[in-house]
């Protein structure tokens, strides 16, 4: 029903195919309502905002956006953002055992994503609950009462941003206090908000990928404290596969059909070839990614520089990524 | 008590309205596919189940199962499991 692709200039020459394009999920969904399937609206919306799953020009206005945002965060947020990293490996018991995923990497969405997005909703777990894994949900073969409760948990998001913006608490200088005071596309306050939350849930691997960086190095028997490469940044980096559907234009076209291109296993010198992402739908996080597990990593081990492994679980449940549920450390 | 018979009529209804094929070409033993079972029509057929049976069941399902009586047969072990 589809291919894996695991070898890389097979991925190569795939993904450079004019006719290959992220999954139509806007088409599917639209496909439903026509069906007569209601309670999909905001779904639908999302949908269409989100560059995960647009081609053409939607695409390209979209991603103007988006890395404009990504533009305002680290010009006007690094130094919150190393200050706050600091705080936070400061605050781990030196002497103690923890979960590191619990105590730093999870924290980095309340601490230091919220705060930059201008996301600050009054229940801030709830939210985290509703949003952070919405790309995991929406998988084709979600039942159509999965579907509604996604679409039900993206209004409640939605309505707590609304709520903060309402109050005047979003601050200017924010990824969406600047959306909303200096972007005229898209015109709808409730789209802007929603591009912030899509933003914001597309940030969900950045937490998984700082732990398994940390796991690799605590497993390997070499210098913790040297800085991290962008080979190490790859070999952590959680997703797991870049999907696409190949629609050319000949219809009989032998290479048409649904591709599950296998990020962990497609390498290039012994070192995954696309751990952001391929051509014009590649990370647009990239940057900023770099920017905090660089800095994260290298204050974690100046640190714990002699920190061990006590416990390690894998999340067998996550199809899309690679994540460690539980990592506990003794630092001494 | 729903019966096997039961959901074998439901679901023929159903597929024959939600795939646009006529009533002679779905019968219980008519494999899934040649009637134009696809993932879409698999979330659809199964949002019917769901709604009509008050019951949760997976799309996978209709892939599993090759035909409407083994769909049925499933569809009923579910309902026994889940009330
Ligand atoms: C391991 C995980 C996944 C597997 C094995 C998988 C497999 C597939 C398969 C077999 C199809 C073709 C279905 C058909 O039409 O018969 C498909 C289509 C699709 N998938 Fe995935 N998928 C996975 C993850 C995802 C995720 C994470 C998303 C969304 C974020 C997604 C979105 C879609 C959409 C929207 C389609 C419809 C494609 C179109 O017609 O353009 N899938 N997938
Ligand atoms: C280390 C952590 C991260 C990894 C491994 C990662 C990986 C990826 C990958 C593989 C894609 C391509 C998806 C595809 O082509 O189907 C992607 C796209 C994207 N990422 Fe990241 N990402 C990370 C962090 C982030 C962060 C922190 C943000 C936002 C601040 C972000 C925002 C996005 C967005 C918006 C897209 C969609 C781009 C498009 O489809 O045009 N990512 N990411």
């Amino acid at each position: 029903m589809f291919k894996r692709v695991v070898d890389f200039e097979e991925a190569n020459a795939l993904l450079r195919r004019d006719g290959m394009q992220v999954p139509g999920l806007l088409a599917y969904l639209e496909q439903l309502q026509r069906h007569n399937v209601s309670g999909l609206d905001e779904l639908v919306r999302f949908t269409r905002l989100a560059p995960f799953f647009q081609e053409g020009e939607q695409l390209r206005q979209l991603r103007d956006v988006y890395k404009d945002l990504l533009d305002v965060i680290l010009n006007d947020w690094s130094e919150y953002i190393k200050d706050t990293i600091e705080k936070l490996v400061d605050n781990l018991d030196e002497c103690a055992e923890f979960d590191l995923v619990e105590e730093l990497s999870l924290k980095v969405f309340d601490s230091l994503l919220k705060p930059t997005l201008g996301l600050m909703p009054a229940d801030s777990a709830s939210f985290n609950a509703d949003t952070i894994r919405l790309q995991e949900l929406v998988q084709p073969y979600r039942s159509l009462r999965e579907l509604k409760a996604i679409n039900q948990k993206i209004k409640r998001a939605i309505e707590a941003v609304e709520d903060t913006v309402a109050a005047g608490i979003v601050r200017e200088r924010t990824a969406l206090g600047h959306l909303l005071r200096n972007r005229a596309w898209p015109e709808r306050q409730v789209d802007k908000i929603s591009i912030v939350i899509i933003l914001y849930a597309a940030t969900a691997p950045l937490a998984q990928t700082f732990t398994n960086i940390v796991a690799k190095r605590l497993q390997e028997s070499r210098d913790r404290t040297v800085a991290l490469s962008d080979e190490e940044i790859a070999k952590g980096a959680a997703q797991s596969y870049l999907h696409r559907v190949c629609k050319d234009s000949a219809k009989d076209s032998a290479y048409n059909g649904t591709y599950l291109f296998d990020i962990q296993a497609i390498e290039r010198g012994g070192c995954p070839a696309f751990p952001f992402g391929h051509g014009r739908h590649f990370c647009v996080g990239f940057g900023l990614s770099r920017f905090i597990l660089k800095y994260m990593v290298q204050q974690f081990f100046t640190k714990f520089p002699t920190a061990k492994i006590l416990d390690i679980k894998h999340n067998e449940n996550n199809k899309i990524a690679y994540e460690i549920s539980r990592l506990v450390i003794r630092t001494t | 008590m729903t019966t096997v018979q039961d959901i074998q009529a439901f679901l023929t209804n159903s597929a024959v309205g939600v795939l646009e094929v006529s009533r002679e070409d779905v019968t219980p033993t008519t494999p899934l596919v040649d009637i134009g079972m696809t993932s879409f029509y698999a979330v659809l057929l199964c949002g019917m189940i769901e709604d009509e049976y008050e019951i949760e069941v997976e799309p996978l399902l209709m892939f599993e199962c090759r035909t409407i009586a083994e769909v049925s047969e499933e569809v009923l072990e579910v309902i026994k499991r889940q009330k």
